[in-house]
């Protein structure tokens, strides 16, 4: 099994949750059924509850809204931050991705990504197996993608995209290693 | 009962002979019967994945675009008849328009399973630009065959929303189609008369439909012509929005026609009428208007799309759960909150679907959120999001409707609850490993996955094949039903 971590814990966990209150909720109202009462009785109080569910909800989105917004991977929003990022190259074909076998982790890299053929998707697995981000390959077009890789290891560079029967077999190992020490860098990036 | 107190008159016969009830009750039956063959389809992929069948990647994903269109052109008709029956006792339908659309349908999914069976054609449902014209495996006949099934999906999906909005016009015209009366007191009618729910979401639907349907027709006229004429220039991006405005679009809105439904058919349980109020004008506006704005959330990984677009898809994505979620699921949860409810096969069915609708939406709202799409983007959270609020929503709504259609309204009993919690159980089991799948970063639409994918497979076989098991008992236990007590609830009903 793959460790549940990150993004994906946060995920699982807020899913699980909001799931679970939703499926408590339900089962109140089935019970409910039991009592029965004139719908005048019950009708004024879900009103107001339904004012008060959507205030509460429009707030929840407009707050997640807002945290979205700056959290987005694309380079307009990206761009200006960090030191200039070392420029690479993909190319995604049928069904391979034309790129350096190695890459430095904890350096920020440009990401340019194509596709030869038809749609691809370049997902970055870490050595654990987790997929840590990715980005569509589609052909007439670049996409400019800024990724770290946070520590040295075997990480796997696969397909996310049904790109025709060799779809499954269109991954390939990435070696990352530690960047050279700050000094024989001129001390420019430690 | 309260439903038929809706304004309702039997309208024509039907002049080609066929009746209303017959058309419907023959559509449940063809696309159930779809159902449990493409459920079928789903196992062996599903079996395929946990490496208990062998099947060749070309015939996965031959399978995988059978299963793809066909479920989703199935539900398509399966909601668009059940809200017709309804809507036909409110606005001036004909039969023989349905009868055409249903046929559209099927001609449609009939020529995309010949492409795809025969021709073994197989870029998914979806069918991305340019994959379905290089480097396949498949005939070039194939592909252009596909791309007129669709078509015909799409032409009858556009008869259905025409008619219906007609009707509409004739009875409300649009801006009451959508109550607008109870805002503007300048629109009221002299009568007093404001459309019922029913009516109000078949007003977003049609138009809304009839926009994804002319969105479809011009994406597969474009392929068509670059089928005919490979120099026809076409380019990708363009194409990939246009696919997803149409895919999307016309699967969100099979939830929003079986609203319809639920507007109607969930008063004959609880015994309390549904009635129209302003805040169902504001939110099927608001719906009508952001979610045919809800596709850019198929593009968040490609960074080269307009930034306006993406964040404006996600704002326009969280915008319409608002409807769903403040207005429909809450309104039927109040409707349902201490009312003298019978609980049947068909009221137990409609809150499950809200229930799945919910759930499903809650992943959705993850998915669609572009720093955690970073992570579930094309992973197997895709199809266990949509398959909670397509099989254990939509589809319940349909089992639903199919309980009240039929007139089987005696309380289950022990043969039927048990099927019940079969199904229910097999679905929780298969849906949970999809979840599982996509937490672990599985990738979806995989002939063979990476683990733990097929580990999660072929424990989500063992549950699919309790699904399948408990859905096919109980969709023959409600036809049975259905028969013994048709006789009279004809009278009564239709
Ligand atoms: C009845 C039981 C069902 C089973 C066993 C089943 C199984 C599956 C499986 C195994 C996949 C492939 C997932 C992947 O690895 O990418 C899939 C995809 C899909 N299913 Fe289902 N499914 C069922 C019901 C439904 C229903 C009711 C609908 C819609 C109403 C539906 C719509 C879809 C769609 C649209 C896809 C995506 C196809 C593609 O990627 O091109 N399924 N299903
Ligand atoms: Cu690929
Ligand atoms: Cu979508």
């Amino acid at each position: 099994m793959v460790p549940i971590a990150g993004k994906q814990l946060v995920i699982l966990v807020l899913w699980l949750a909001l799931s679970t209150i939703v499926v408590i909720a339900f089962s109140w109202v089935v019970s409910s059924t039991k009592r029965p009462v004139p719908v005048g009785d019950v009708q004024p109080g879900g009103y107001r509850l339904r004012r008060l569910w959507g205030w509460f909800y429009g707030t929840l989105l407009v707050a997640a809204f807002a945290v979205t917004l700056w959290t987005v991977p694309y380079a307009w929003a990206q761009g200006s931050t960090g030191k200039p990022a070392l420029v690479v190259h993909v190319y995604a074909h049928q069904f391979a991705f034309t790129m350096p076998k190695k890459l430095p982790s904890g350096t920020r890299i440009e990401f340019l990504v194509t596709s030869l053929d038809v749609n691809h998707d370049m997902g970055i697995y870490s050595p654990q197996g987790e997929l840590l981000g990715q980005v569509q390959a589609m052909p007439d077009y670049t996409n400019v993608f800024f990724f770290t890789f946070p520590k040295p290891g075997r990480y796997v560079i696969r397909c996310l995209e049904l790109c025709g029967a060799g779809h499954s077999y269109m991954f390939q190992p990435l070696q990352v290693y530690a960047p050279a020490p700050a000094s024989t860098l001129g001390g420019r990036s430690a | 009962m309260p439903t038929e107190q809706m304004g309702a008159v039997d309208l024509h016969g039907g002049d080609v002979g066929v009746t209303p009830r017959w058309m419907v009750g023959v559509s449940l039956v063809i696309g159930f019967g779809l159902i449990f063959f493409l459920g079928m389809v789903g196992g062996v992929m599903k079996a395929a994945q946990g490496n208990l069948v062998h099947l060749s990647p070309s015939t996965f994903y031959a399978l995988l675009t059978l299963h793809g269109d066909g479920m989703i052109s199935t539900v398509v008709l399966l909601t668009a008849v059940a809200h017709w029956y309804f809507l036909r006792r409110l606005l001036n339908l004909r039969v023989e328009v349905l009868v055409f659309a249903v046929l559209a349908i099927v001609w449609g999914l009939v020529a995309a399973a010949v492409a795809i069976l025969i021709g073994g054609f197989g870029p998914g449902w979806t069918f991305l630009y340019p994959l379905p014209f290089i480097g396949n495996t498949w005939p070039v006949w194939s592909t252009g065959l596909f791309f007129f099934g669709v078509l015909f999906v799409g032409i009858g999906f556009a008869i259905f929303c025409l008619d219906i909005l007609a009707g509409i016009i004739r009875e409300y015209g649009v801006l009451n189609g959508l109550a607008l009366d109870t805002i503007f007191p300048r629109l009221r009618r002299a009568d007093g008369k404001v459309a019922p729910p029913t009516v109000i979401a078949a007003t977003m639907v049609s138009i809304d439909g009839i926009l994804t349907a002319a969105a479809g027709t011009v994406l597969v006229v474009d392929l068509l012509a670059h089928w005919a004429m490979p120099h026809f220039p076409v380019d990708p991006l363009w194409i990939k929005n246009l696919t997803y405005f149409f895919g999307h679009t016309i699967a969100n809105l099979t939830i929003y026609l079986s609203a319809g439904v639920i507007y109607a058919a969930l008063p004959h349980y609880t015994g309390r009428p549904w009635h129209t109020n302003r805040v169902y004008a504001i939110s099927w506006t608001t719906s009508l208007l952001f979610v045919p704005w809800a596709w850019p959330h198929h593009l968040y990984m490609d960074f080269v799309q307009a930034p306006w677009l993406q964040i404006f898809g996600e704002a326009s994505t969280y915008i319409a759960t608002i409807p769903a979620a403040v207005v429909t699921i809450f309104g039927a949860l109040l409707l349902v909150y201490r009312s003298e409810m019978r609980w049947r096969i068909g009221s137990t069915f409609f809150m499950a679907g809200l229930l799945g609708w919910l759930v499903g939406g809650v992943a959705a709202m993850i998915d669609a959120t572009i720093p955690f799409n970073e992570v579930l983007h094309n992973t197997l959270w895709v199809p266990a999001h949509f398959h909670t609020y397509l099989l254990g929503g939509v589809f319940l709504f349909v089992i639903g409707f199919a309980s009240y259609f039929a007139g089987d309204d005696a309380p289950p009993t022990r043969l039927t609850k048990t099927f019940e919690w079969v199904f229910f159980i097999g679905m929780i089991g298969f849906l949970a490993m999809f979840y599982a799948g996509g937490i672990e970063g599985v990738p979806r639409r995989e002939a063979v996955q990476p683990v733990p994918g097929p580990l999660l497979a072929v424990i989500g076989t063992a549950f699919a094949a309790v699904l399948l098991i408990g859905m096919t008992g109980l969709l023959i236990e409600i036809f049975r039903r259905g028969q013994r007590n048709g006789a009279t609830h004809e009278r009564e009903v239709t």
